[in-house]
């Protein structure tokens, strides 16, 4: 009889996995694809060659339109991956967290033993007029961005609403913020390695009203790579493997307005739910996550939707300093989030993979360390929450 | 003289058969258009107050600078030989009558000065948005996907499918296709939430008018009949928003491209909770 999700025939591993630096880049994209699987193929622990690889999946929104069309076979044939089946995968900001995802199923499905998953996008050498348009295109354009809105409108109207419903200010998001500042200073990654002080968050340049400039992540390039190998193939590439122990997404609608509420997110809560069952676990068993922190209150609904806190209180929970590091109940963020390590769409999923690898191998910079850190989870939004990929790891299987 | 009221943002005058209706803004002695207001708006307007008072009313003539197939659209109005004209004057009023065209006087005590250099900069902002050069390079609404929803954008046009549904959809959450129906939502509601977006944060549409505006503000509304929607605010009438203010859809310009206007709903604060 078949479990109740997925098939568990085989296991799957991260034995690599690497990123660029995330910021302003002056590599074009075949050369951060280049550098992020170069640091991917470096951090296998045994020999690896790319010709061992079976398929990739690669995350892109494409932002620019520059390489819209086989944006896969270009960048792996820059990586030693030429001859391999290998496609692009979109879902907004979520296009890696569901690259992961195939390349889960592509082991678990028997055809394939070695898979790479990454993502990458390249944003910051477009004009500002030409960058506006591209962070419009993942809403429901026909309706949502005719009435004045892109993702910082939307995310505004979800905060306004959950300051009325719950007893939560803005002040509760600027915590946030600086907490993943804070997380985010040691990160060699991180797009923007500050410390930010309560009251500078609070007074930062109104973007979408309530959001501020500190309530918004930056604007990234960037590339992350990750290579997963089947169980029976992962010694060959390593004795400390991270397994991938659940795999789950889910949808929503689109639009806001059709959405039967603004102040959680379904998608997420659906592919949390199956992800814990799937692992057999609970929020409580989660010792770090990395969350899909596009704007503060992002993170906020997140803390509720994945069972950090309970409805309405996610508030409370970032007033008390619950998602800090080695001092809360569960470090959200440990790499700064999209907040500070940054947001190269693309590649934020598989990027948020890349930290949970390190953390659970011991390997970050030391004062980033997440102690006694066991279990780890992925959330990955796209849009304003319309795609979802929650993914929960483990140093043991 | 004749007893002046305000409709929709816009003043209005009747005499017998004869209505006329122009912008509350003046620069100097002349009647200009708000900043997101033309003759089409302000005609829409003036047809839906006459559809609502009278039982029922028809258009045999429509003046050129007025856009025929939006008007229709938002009003759903039909032409008869012995319907109505509309007549759009030099300033920014136009006139609909029966059989012969009245004189009316502005009211100029009901209107208020308009910020000349503020008005002068969106003028031209929609020039230069007007321009037939003038196109997304990303997302991009065609004129055949804007055409599809006008009715739906317009006049609230839903479906009535197990509840209201409003923007329509293809199918329902169990599969089932919806056939279209013709019914209208009320264009009332309250305000669930809001936000004013910096001119940084509005979408590249609203590029060239939203510094001049110094942002754009935008509702979540949940309609009296039920379907929730978000809708810019009118761009001429300042207003900051509160969650629970009662709101009116109306007609107004929302931007330009490829040469032409896109029409669509933005809704006017009509009781300040």
């Amino acid at each position: 009889m078949l479990p109740a999700y997925g098939l568990h025939m085989v296991d799957v591993a991260i034995v690599g996995a690497g990123q660029t630096k995330y910021g302003n880049h002056q590599l074009g994209m075949k050369g951060m694809w280049a550098e992020a699987a170069r640091c991917a193929f470096d951090s296998v622990d045994k020999d690896f060659y790319p010709k061992q690889i079976d398929e990739a999946f690669i995350g892109s929104v494409a932002f620019g339109g520059g390489q819209l069309g086989n944006t896969a076979a270009l960048l792996t044939e820059h990586s030693g991956m030429q001859g391999k089946p290998v496609r692009r995968v979109e879902n907004a900001c979520a296009s890696s967290g569901f690259a992961l995802r195939d390349a889960w199923m592509a082991i678990k499905s028997g055809q394939a033993d070695v898979v790479v998953a990454g993502g990458i996008e390249k944003m910051n050498d477009l004009t500002p007029e030409r960058k506006r348009y591209w962070l419009g295109v993942s809403g429901d354009t026909e309706w949502e961005r005719l009435a004045g809105l892109t993702f910082p409108g939307t995310y505004a109207l979800m905060a306004r609403r959950y300051f009325h419903e719950f007893d939560s200010t803005h002040d509760d998001l600027v915590h946030i913020s600086v907490k993943n500042h804070h997380h985010g200073l040691e990160n060699n990654v991180a797009h923007i390695r500050k410390d930010v002080s309560f009251d500078k968050a609070k007074s930062g340049f109104m973007v979408a009203d309530p959001l501020t400039l500190y309530d918004c992540c930056p604007t990234s390039d960037g590339a992350s790579c990750v290579i997963l190998a089947a169980d029976h193939v992962v010694k060959q590439y390593t004795d400390d493997p991270v397994w991938i122990n659940a795999s789950a997404a889910a949808s929503d609608y689109l639009a806001l307005h059709d959405r039967p509420s603004i102040t959680q997110l379904l998608a997420t809560q659906i592919a949390a739910k199956k992800a814990y069952s799937m692992a057999g676990m609970t929020a409580k068993d989660i010792d770090l996550a990395e969350v899909h922190d596009c704007f503060t209150i992002a993170e906020l609904l997140a803390t509720e939707d994945l069972g950090f806190a309970n409805r309405g209180e996610a508030g409370l929970f970032a007033r008390e300093g619950r998602g800090r590091r080695n001092e809360g109940d569960v470090c959200i963020n440990p790499s700064g989030g999209l907040k500070s390590k940054g947001h190269p769409l693309g590649a934020t999923g598989t990027g948020q993979t890349v930290e949970i690898f390190k953390q659970l191998r011991g390997e970050v910079e030391s004062v980033r360390q997440v102690k006694d850190a066991e279990v780890a989870l992925s959330h990955n939004v796209g849009g304003s929450g319309a795609t979802c990929a929650v993914h929960v790891y483990g140093r043991e299987k | 003289m004749q007893v002046t009221r305000m409709w929709q943002g816009y003043l209005i005058q009747s005499n017998g058969d004869n209505h006329f209706i122009n912008s509350p803004w003046k620069l100097g002695n002349e009647c200009v258009f708000g900043y997101d207001s033309d003759y089409t708006t302000m005609a829409i307007s003036l047809i839906r107050l006459l559809s609502i008072e009278k039982s029922s009313i028809s258009l045999s003539s429509i003046d050129e600078k007025i856009n025929q197939q939006t008007i229709i659209a938002a009003t759903q109005i039909e032409f008869d030989p012995s319907g109505y004209h509309i007549k759009c004057n030099d300033d920014a009023s136009l006139q609909v009558y029966l059989h012969e065209e009245l004189v009316f006087d502005l009211a100029f005590d009901n209107m208020q000065g308009i910020d000349e250099e503020k008005y002068i900069k969106i003028s031209n902002a929609w020039q230069e948005e007007s321009n037939i050069m003038n196109t997304s390079q990303g997302a991009y609404v065609s004129g055949q996907q804007y055409d599809q929803t006008l009715e739906s954008r317009l006049s609230l046009v839903a479906q009535n499918h197990q509840g209201i549904i409003w923007p329509q959809r293809q199918m329902d959450s169990e599969g089932t296709y919806i056939t279209k129906s013709f019914i209208k939502i009320k264009p009332f509601g309250t305000v669930t939430s809001w936000t004013r977006l910096s001119a940084a944060g509005a979408p590249s549409e609203f590029a060239v008018r939203a510094p001049i505006l110094g942002g754009i503000s935008s509702v979540m509304v949940e309609t009296s009949d039920g379907p929730n929607g978000v809708f810019l605010l009118v761009d001429d009438i300042p207003t900051s928003p509160k969650i629970g203010d009662s709101v009116e859809i109306v007609v107004r310009m929302l931007y330009a491209q490829e040469g032409v206007v896109r029409y669509g709903t933005k809704a006017i604060i009509t009781n300040q909770s």
